[in-house]
């Protein structure tokens, strides 16, 4: 018996033994809740994306017209950052979902690679942008809620404005990391 | 015959493949592959209505299994959704430590080797025919040939040892 046929033979013991842990019922109805899951969640972004517009024509329509100051700036630079945003993940899943899991696996990991690519140039490019059009527009609004707020409800709104941008830039780091390291898992891959 | 029970009679034929693969690839870890197998069988359940025969049913299955291997590291901490029903008696009965010991060995060695060798191996060890391999990973018969010989030589190797 050559070596091989060893780990054949071990291969084919365990066959036996092996239970898989779903069962078919339950399988089905989650298959149907994640389908359901992936639908409101398109809903949703589609929602989002749409209410973020909605505001963003609504606002320079009545507030701005023609009178531009950094209030207005600052505004218009946080709402659009924010319509970018939901646009770039929108479009991102939308991306991700269209690449057919049924084709073979040379071509997935080709179409994978190549989304996971996109992923890097919009985290090295697009969010820093991002980041920054946010943060400037926040920095822009201070001067006009000095004048507005109380000192108390004024240093409430800066730490939790400063804390939104940490936590924020937190999970986008992280993200991040977790993304190019798939990528490079993925340039490994000799097919 | 309706989607389910052609969904039943695929998941009864196929299950313990799929998991096989599954574990072959994450290098032995049951956990991880019974969650992917979960994820294969919720996108063929997702996708059923679209498969045309224009290949083998289970050229198609094994297919979104690799693919769902190969994504599943995008999702380090997956929720276990469908609790782990009791293992049946017979399971414990059959325990034979050398046999796990020497199974552990071959996960080992299965785990060194590189990611799509990994693959290739366990559908060769799965009985499955050269020409549906190379069908499923998206490569030629005779690339697919020279490529299980030399997995064949390193897997032996590290058995050996």
């Amino acid at each position: 018996m050559t070596s091989f046929d060893t780990i054949q033979y071990l291969w084919n013991q365990q066959s036996h033994a092996i239970k898989v842990s779903s069962r078919l019922e339950e399988l089905i109805e989650l298959a149907e809740k994640k389908t359901r899951k992936i639908k409101i969640r398109q809903y949703w972004n589609t929602a989002i994306l749409g209410i973020s517009i909605l505001l963003f024509v609504w606002y320079i329509a009545v507030f701005t017209g023609l009178r531009a100051s950094w209030f207005h700036a600052g505004i218009l630079l946080m709402l659009l950052s924010l319509v970018l945003r939901v646009v770039i993940e929108t479009w991102s899943l939308v991306t991700l979902n269209r690449i057919d899991i049924r084709t073979d696996f040379r071509n997935y990991t080709r179409h994978i690679t190549r989304f996971y690519k996109s992923r890097k140039m919009i985290h090295y490019v697009a969010t820093p942008l991002i980041l920054s059009a946010y943060t400037t527009g926040f920095l822009l609004l201070l001067p006009a809620f000095k004048k507005s707020f109380s000192t108390a409800f004024f240093v409430y709104i800066v730490i939790s404005g400063g804390c939104f941008l940490v936590v924020f830039t937190f999970f986008m780091i992280r993200e991040i990391k977790k993304e190019i390291k798939m990528l490079t898992f993925l340039r490994d891959i000799d097919i | 015959m309706n989607k389910k029970e052609q969904f039943a009679i695929i998941y009864e034929e196929h299950q313990a493949k799929v998991f096989r693969i599954c574990k072959g690839y994450f290098k032995g870890d049951e956990h991880t592959a019974n969650d992917t197998v979960q994820e294969v069988f919720i996108k063929i359940w997702q996708h059923l209505e679209s498969f045309r025969n224009e290949s083998r049913i289970s050229t198609w299955i094994y297919r979104i299994t690799l693919n769902c291997c190969l994504l599943h590291k995008r999702k380090p901490a997956v929720k276990k959704e469908i609790p782990m029903p009791e293992l049946p008696d017979a399971i414990q009965v059959d325990y034979n430590p050398i046999r796990e010991e020497q199974l552990k060995k071959m996960y080992t060695c299965i785990g060194q080797l590189e990611a799509t060798d990994r693959l290739i191996i366990t559908m060769i060890l799965e009985g499955m025919d050269y020409g549906e391999i190379a069908d499923i990973i998206g490569i030629t018969g005779d690339t697919l040939r020279v490529r299980i010989h030399r997995i064949k030589k390193k897997l032996t190797n590290c058995v050996q040892l």
